[in-house]
């Protein structure tokens, strides 16, 4: 699957894990580290298998860490 | 016509402060209040045991009702930590309690989802029967199975107790159950030895995944419609998951119960801690859900009588 960097942003404005602009996130940097905790990385990964389509197993999951990471999984299903 | 008639509740008094344990985990405040949202978690003495708990819920309720103990015939106690595999705790409390010999006992072993299972269990069983004062407990001191470095368990679990009587005085009753289990997922949530492992992620997924769908499969077998209940009493995992069901079904905040802040997620006395409440503030209709362990869940509505 073929996911863009702003199609994910989108499934960050729907998922309301952040006010922030979604476009102020580095795609190369761990979003914990950008102000997202676990309970939202948890939500965000929710609406991420609701829009994409897909199932993410909870080994998988340990390994999504930024914006990057989820894109380089999605080209994988 | 069986259904709720009081509730007792015991929550110890000791209480363990999240605020002491910021460092230790990374966390701050907002993480505390607004995502966890449990500020202080209530913890039994070390000496207590579950049975215990349940004899200081039906203190209680003994306060609030005149419990005729003789004509109690089905005591039922729902709980993963009875403390003793054998006996069971429903048969200590039988007799500790001196009830009648005639009196059923059993346990149910369920977690999070156990007090609407239990209702529905316990309900059938005494029509069934022809049995007519049931003490349904719940109590499940996960204080025994903590693990003290486990930032996902330790800052969210508290101890608690409660005794819900069941009889033919209802001031509510049950009009529609749904039930459903995620066996394939029985890992996530376990304690095969002697400490509890809880994969949030997937208690999260599970939940915001099945809850909000079972829910309106609830209201559609009872013919109701989401604007026509008063009150929404979901299992209290964590202010984290009770607003994103809120957001999932579109539901007024007001009408979501909140109340763990200063004790914890009490796992099956969450829904009658609250229960409780509601007793006196005697909304009309409610929807009960719990989910948790196995994966499993269970909800039901309530109507005022």
């Amino acid at each position: 699957m073929n996911a863009t960097l702003e199609e994910l942003r989108e499934v960050i404005r729907k998922s309301e894990i952040t006010t922030r602009d979604p476009a102020e996130f580095d795609p190369a940097v761990p979003l914990v580290k950008q102000g997202i905790d676990s309970l939202d990385m948890a939500t965000l990964i929710f609406h991420l298998e609701d829009g994409f389509g897909v199932t993410i197993s909870h080994t998988s999951y340990k390994d999504l860490k930024s914006l990057d990471d989820i894109l380089a999984y999605l080209k994988t299903k | 016509m069986l259904g709720i008639c009081n509730i007792g509740v015991y929550i110890p008094k000791d209480r363990v402060s999240n605020y002491e344990r910021k460092e230790q985990f990374g966390i701050d405040d907002a993480f505390i209040e607004t995502k966890i949202g449990v500020r202080y978690r209530s913890v039994k003495g070390p000496g207590e045991s579950t049975a215990d708990l349940c004899l200081r819920a039906l203190e209680d309720l003994e306060q609030r009702y005149a419990l005729n103990r003789a004509a109690v015939d089905c005591v039922t106690v729902v709980t993963q930590n009875p403390g003793a595999r054998i006996p069971h705790v429903s048969a200590i409390l039988h007799g500790e309690l001196g009830l009648p010999e005639s009196c059923a006992a059993f346990d149910i072993s369920l977690g999070c989802s156990g007090y609407v299972y239990g209702l529905a269990t316990v309900q059938a069983f005494m029509r069934e029967n022809g049995l007519r004062t049931g003490l349904m407990f719940t109590a499940d001191p996960y204080s025994n199975i903590l693990d003290p470095e486990d930032k996902n368990t330790s800052l969210l679990f508290g101890d608690a107790a409660t005794v819900t009587l069941i009889s033919s005085e209802p001031a509510y009753l049950t009009t529609a159950f749904t039930f459903g289990t995620l066996g394939r997922e029985h890992r996530e949530l376990t304690c095969g030895d002697k400490t509890l492992y809880f994969n949030g992620r997937a208690i999260f997924n599970f939940a915001a995944r099945y809850i909000p769908p079972d829910i309106t499969r609830l209201l559609e077998k009872a013919g109701l419609r989401l604007a026509d209940v008063d009150r929404f009493v979901f299992h209290q995992g964590s202010k984290y998951l009770l607003d994103t069901l809120t957001k999932l079904l579109k539901l007024d905040p007001a009408k979501v119960a909140y109340d763990i802040a200063d004790y914890g997620n009490t796992v099956s006395s969450s829904i009658p801690i609250i229960l409780a409440k509601e007793l006196d503030a005697r909304a009309g209709t409610l929807v009960i859900s719990g989910f948790g362990a196995g994966l499993s869940w269970a909800s039901a509505i309530l109507k005022k009588t």
